[in-house]
């Protein structure tokens, strides 16, 4: 079996994609219809998994197998663990 | 934080809210539903409601996945984590809604192994750290977080993990706002369209709602400024007699969706026939269960579930709530008998449950002045 840990977040209890802490203030922790942007910071060597950085500063791995090309700085979507789609980044006019 | 303080702009907002106000028509009442809880809770954590005119009514649809779970799915659950020596996993404000008699968390401190993730992954994690034993991955959500069940089961099939199964209770948007637009006592102007779910769907699946009933669909994000254009575009399009699906969200919904999550979808779920859902009651075709390819990693079919059926609290409105036909506020024990640490109903449970955001909110009541 693969192991997961292979570009494990520093997430307490092993390197969960939720990153191992309290969840945000004031939301739900990750089954509503919410997701968070977040930044490739580096692919893992198993194959669909990625290191994230979200906006609070904290890393996460993500499945990424739902993108295609999924490159180092790019912005994504990440929702349950997984990025659903590609952020094009741009303020609102 | 940047590409995100640019989207709660105070200036911006304002004037997108002077926009709002010249594209009403004095004495019209417009009712808009946003359709996803995501939505609900940022209106109230923003105070974006304050922003518009008092004609101007949101209504909060039935978007949060939480709050939709009808008791008796609970209760299978809890019957599956107490009867088998299973480690039961779920996302954690499903722990706290309330089944006949308990909840998770409940059946959690009487003994079940439950434990709470943020994942589907962190939950086939769990089942690679405990070889010796079944893990169940209690599976929710609406499209948006199908896609991440369905690559977590195509990689536990993959790597092997036998020790690994999911009781699926996704479910799809369309058929409850068909329902919804079906209902007699629902008026309706126009929709706020859940963002997240058309990064996976698309925009497409709404056309429908133009087409066949007449009101323009604007699909939104999640920022205040977004929220506050889409109704500024709703508005415009009723101004204006369009009525399309129009897409706000551009820097992350394609139109056509994501085909590759479409695709991971259909071949690890199939629909139900029918799905039950709090307040709305059963709807064709609305929920998602494990394809025969993936039968083996199916929960329902591993262990025994009992199928229990639980009609709602009678006390409980959050029926009406979901279907936009009374505010939480006007629910019977809002506030009193149902609250976010003691809710009766599941739209207390979550904070995208339309009842949470206005208690969590300090939203009792509604007293603005008109146009």
């Amino acid at each position: 079996m693969t192991d997961h840990g292979s570009c494990r977040a520093d997430a307490g209890d092993g390197g969960g994609t939720g990153g191992g802490g309290e969840p945000p203030a004031g939301r739900c922790i990750t089954c509503a219809d919410l997701a968070e942007e977040m930044t490739v910071l580096a692919l893992c060597s198993d194959p669909g998994l990625a290191l994230c950085l979200d906006s609070e500063g904290e890393r996460h791995t993500v499945e990424t197998g739902l993108l295609e090309q999924v490159a180092v700085d790019q912005r994504i979507l990440v929702h349950a663990g997984a990025a659903i789609a590609r952020v094009t980044i741009g303020a609102p006019a | 934080m940047r590409f995100v303080d640019e989207f709660r702009d105070a200036e911006l907002g304002a004037a997108v809210a002077a926009e709002i106000l010249t594209l009403v028509e004095p004495g019209r009442h417009y009712k808009l539903m946003e359709v996803c809880g995501g939505h609900t809770h940022s209106i109230y954590k923003y105070g974006i409601d304050d922003l518009l005119p008092v004609n101007v009514e949101l209504v909060h649809g039935p978007g949060c996945p939480v709050c939709v779970i009808p008791m008796g799915r609970v209760d299978d659950g809890i019957a599956l984590a107490l009867e088998n020596d299973i480690i039961f996993t779920c996302f954690g404000d499903m722990m706290r809604v309330p089944g006949s008699d308990r909840t998770l968390l409940d059946a959690k401190a009487a003994g079940a192994d439950i434990r709470m993730v943020y994942s589907p992954l962190d939950a086939l994690r769990i089942a690679k750290q405990n070889a010796g034993r079944e893990v169940v991955f209690y599976a929710i959500g609406f499209e948006t977080t199908a896609p991440s069940t369905a690559l977590t089961l195509k990689r536990a099939r993959a790597e092997g993990v036998r020790n690994f199964s999911c009781m699926c209770s996704h479910v799809t948007i369309v058929p409850p706002l068909r329902a919804l637009l079906e209902s007699p006592d629902l008026r309706l102007d126009g929709f706020i369209g859940p963002g997240h779910v058309c990064t996976v769907v698309g925009a497409r699946p709404f056309e429908f709602i133009p087409a066949d009933y007449g009101k323009p669909l604007v699909v939104s994000g999640f920022e205040p400024l977004d929220i506050l254009q889409s109704v500024a575009m709703i508005l415009e399009q009723l101004r204006s007699g369009r009525c399309e699906v129009e897409n706000q969200y551009g820097r992350v919904v394609p139109y056509e969706g994501n085909p590759r999550a479409l695709e991971v979808m259909a071949e690890v779920f199939e629909l139900r026939p029918h799905f039950e859902w709090r307040g709305l009651g059963f709807i064709s075709h609305s929920g998602l269960r494990l394809s025969d390819e993936y039968a083996e990693l199916d929960a329902e079919q591993r262990f025994h579930v009992p199928g229990v059926r639980v009609a709602d609290p009678k006390a409980c409105q959050c029926g009406e709530v979901l279907k936009g036909v009374i505010k939480p506020y006007e629910c019977k024990v809002f506030g009193t008998a149902c609250t976010p640490e003691r809710p009766i109903g599941t739209c207390m449970v979550s904070s995208e449950g339309a009842c949470a955001a206005y208690y969590n909110f300090g939203r009792f009541t509604r007293e603005r002045e008109a146009v």
